[in-house]
């Protein structure tokens, strides 16, 4: 099946030539897309707007640091186990291990059904559970040694996400297209703004994205703000009167763009410049 | 030899990749696609992908035919599934194992790149001349012509000072700008006239330099020197992870040893089973924080290696029962209310530096023996055998005073050695340049007192995990 622009557009998703390229691509190959880029540059959502797109299930697995091979997979039913040897169903103890007595997780869902797998920030996860993918996205299978070892079914069009917490593993990273989303240039931050927010002022959503942009530039802010927070922002100022992107009153609206201490600080000092300048 | 032109970049192209590439040019229908197929398989983190576009612009665009060259190449490739036709030398390690993902040529460091940085054509001697100085460019501008102007910006400035591709394009961006507006000033007509052609034969000298110089080796930041490392957000946020994993690390250790069994309880507990033991009580593990004194040199020399060490250590500090902090020069003061009431660490070490200007004397040159013997007379200091203390100093003691071969300053540092439970000096000076001039390292070191080299990210990291294994 073919991707293509308007079909993310359909999404909500406005995604340039590249993006739309490595997405049909990945889907025509059957491999993996890793997406990596500073929080809040639409990684997530590009792989909600490709189920949405491609009208497929979107499964999602949220890494975190101690995520085991269990809570993707699947694990055995004890309690059911348990009941089938008191009710004396089963004699044979390797009755007991089969399919009916286990219960399917994310990934094993995935493979068994049409499906977009949206593996959410992988770098969060440790380096046992990325090795454990390997099998998984590199020969759609999965080995489960009760069980032996189960092809996928229908192979999901898989998307990785990380935001660079820790290195991904060379051998992932060969095994999946690269993507890298970095914050959308001016044209493309004005149409997401307007796609999210019709009624909004033009010369409002330039302001914002000037303001935006003049935070992203610096070289002193750890966490720009995101696509997501300039949208946050523009729907402040949409609530409280433009005049609140003013030099004089911004800095009481940092809060929504920029999440903590150190870059508060540095973005007063920045704008106050601005504003004394 | 498209793919071949791309790993002495330093792409690592598998055979696997570049049969990927074969089959997704078929799909593709316009250049454009092509070029992205192309890039998004070979690319394994944002400096090889942000790198392939450039390396596109200044190289592959160039080359005429380069579709049809890159299509004969994967076509010969792709028969390599057909073994009497393998006529490509790849196709030997094919034909051995065909599923073999084998890397072939190339010089990539691999995975694990971090802000990629082109050290092939660093020149350490134009680095030390580091300079922002737009004028000598204006200068040759005008007295040797724009070919000579144009020669200045590329060799001088942007292969000494770049730290990436696209740094290069950046910096070049800067420096025609401030041409353009030194010219402005002058003459707007020769502005016009001029930088067109500087432009045009900047860009030509700079694919000249790309294109000879392919072997541009890919280095991680990690093992970058602090020397060229640029006190950016980027550097402060990878510290900022570096010491989130070193806390969490220790903070895993820490719940992952064992228990013992507390046996009052468990007895206790299990009364109700008839004395079965059915549940067991396991001991809770008793964490034994240590305390954590730091001691920064903030002479001009090593304050940006401070700034660098802080960002780690205002992590890693909940590890810690208490942190001290204090900052010596040629004396020495405790700016622990400025760590502990500062919003940001940016803000503490701002304010911190700022309480330098009530200081009357030592703020010039450092002087170990005066600053120790201050920091060790301060009245605020918890030195205990549970303390850590970590200095980080380049141990050059200018001021210093020296009595039979030996710096005065070795009875304070034996003082802090015996007084606490751990003495660890990080130094952020090049291990050759130690024991010169000033520096008094070696006594140091045959007092005992361990002195480790960090003048790197993942130096400091080696280092901190030393330290830290005392804590978990």
């Amino acid at each position: 099946m073919m991707i293509n622009q308007e079909m993310l557009k359909e999404q909500h998703y406005i995604a340039d030539q590249q993006t739309t390229t490595v997405t049909d691509i990945a889907t025509r190959l059957e491999k993996p897309i890793l997406v990596e880029g500073p929080p809040g540059t639409g990684k997530t959502t590009l792989a909600k707007a490709i189920a949405g797109a491609t009208q497929k299930q979107l499964i999602r697995i949220q890494c975190y640091e101690g995520i085991t091979a269990e809570q993707v997979i699947g694990e055995f039913n004890y309690s059911k186990q348990l009941l089938a040897i008191q009710m004396g169903k089963n004699t044979d103890i390797n009755d007991l291990f089969t399919a009916e007595y286990f219960i399917n997780r994310p990934l094993l869902i995935a493979m068994n059904t049409p499906s977009v797998l949206l593996i959410d920030e992988i770098d969060r996860a440790d380096e046992e559970f990325e090795a454990f993918l390997l099998e998984a996205l590199g020969e759609f299978q999965i080995t489960v040694p009760e069980l032996g070892t189960i092809p996928a079914k229908h192979k999901p069009i898989v998307v990785l996400t990380s935001n660079g917490t820790r290195e991904i593993s060379h051998a992932l990273r060969r095994r999946s297209l690269y993507l890298y989303l970095d914050y959308p240039d001016t044209l493309k931050e004005k149409q997401i703004i307007q796609t999210h927010i019709p009624q909004i002022d033009l010369m409002l959503v330039d302001k914002i994205i000037r303001t935006v942009q003049r935070l992203r530039n610096s070289d002193k802010i750890a966490n720009p703000p995101s696509v997501a927070e300039t949208i946050e922002f523009a729907k402040a100022l949409m609530i409280l009167g433009e005049e609140f992107i003013e030099p004089e009153k911004i800095t009481q609206l940092t809060g929504i763009l920029l999440k903590t201490a150190s870059d508060h600080y540095e973005a007063n000092k920045l704008l106050s410049k601005q504003s004394t300048n | 030899m498209i793919l071949q032109l791309l790993r002495d970049y330093g792409y690592t192209i598998t055979v696997d990749e570049a049969i990927e590439i074969y089959r997704s040019t078929a799909m593709c229908s316009t250049p454009d696609e092509i070029k992205t197929a192309i890039k998004t398989i070979i690319s394994k983190n944002k400096e090889e992908f942000v790198m392939f576009d450039e390396i596109f612009e200044q190289v592959l665009a160039k080359q005429r035919n380069w579709l049809q060259e890159l299509n004969n190449e994967l076509v010969e490739i792709n028969r390599g599934y057909i073994p009497h036709e393998l006529t490509h030398p790849d196709m030997e390690l094919l034909q051995a194992n065909p599923s073999c993902p084998q890397p072939i040529g190339g010089i990539a460091v691999g995975a694990g790149t971090g802000l990629a940085t082109i050290t092939g054509l660093v020149d350490p001697e134009s680095l030390l001349q580091f300079q922002s100085n737009y004028k000598q460019v204006f200068k040759k501008l005008m007295t040797e012509g724009v070919s000579a102007a144009a020669d200045t910006i590329v060799n001088r400035y942007l292969t000494a000072f770049a730290t990436n591709f696209q740094e290069i394009f950046k910096t070049k961006e800067k420096i025609l700008d401030h041409v353009a507006q030194v010219l402005n000033q002058i003459n707007p007509l020769v502005k016009r006239q001029v930088m067109g052609l500087l432009e045009e034969e900047v860009n030509r000298q700079l694919a000249e330099v790309i294109s000879k110089n392919p072997k541009l080796k890919i280095q991680s930041l990690e093992n970058l020197d602090f020397m060229l490392l640029q006190d950016t957000a980027e550097v402060r946020k990878r510290l900022y992870l570096l010491g989130k994993k070193l806390a969490s690390q220790v903070k895993r250790k820490q719940v992952k040893g064992k228990h013992s069994i507390d046996m009052r309880k468990t007895i206790r507990a299990n009364l109700q089973n008839g004395g079965v033991f059915l549940d067991l009580k396991l001991k809770k593990r008793r964490k034994e924080r240590p305390r954590l004194i730091v001691l920064t040199d903030v002479s001009p020399s090593t304050v940006y290696a401070t700034r660098l060490f802080l960002t780690v250590i205002e992590e890693i500090k909940t590890l810690f029962q208490n942190v001290q902090y204090f900052e010596f020069i040629g004396s020495c003061i405790n700016v622990t209310s400025e760590y502990k009431d500062g919003s940001s660490i940016n803000e503490s070490i701002e304010n911190a530096l700022s309480k330098w200007s009530l200081v009357n004397s030592g703020k010039q040159s450092s002087n170990y023996q005066l600053a120790l013997q201050q920091f060790l007379q301060d009245e605020h200091l918890k030195l205990t055998p549970s303390t850590i203390v970590i200095m980080l100093g380049d141990l050059r003691d200018w001021l210093g005073g020296w009595r039979n071969g030996k710096p005065l300053s070795l009875n304070s540092f034996v003082k802090i050695r015996d007084q606490s439970r751990l003495f660890f000096v990080l130094n952020p000076e090049f291990h050759s340049n130690w024991n010169t001039g000033d520096s008094i390292v070696s006594h140091i070191q045959n007092s005992g007192i361990q002195v480790q080299e960090v003048t790197t990210i993942s130096q400091l990291e080696d280092s901190l995990k030393f330290i830290l294994s005392a804590v978990s």
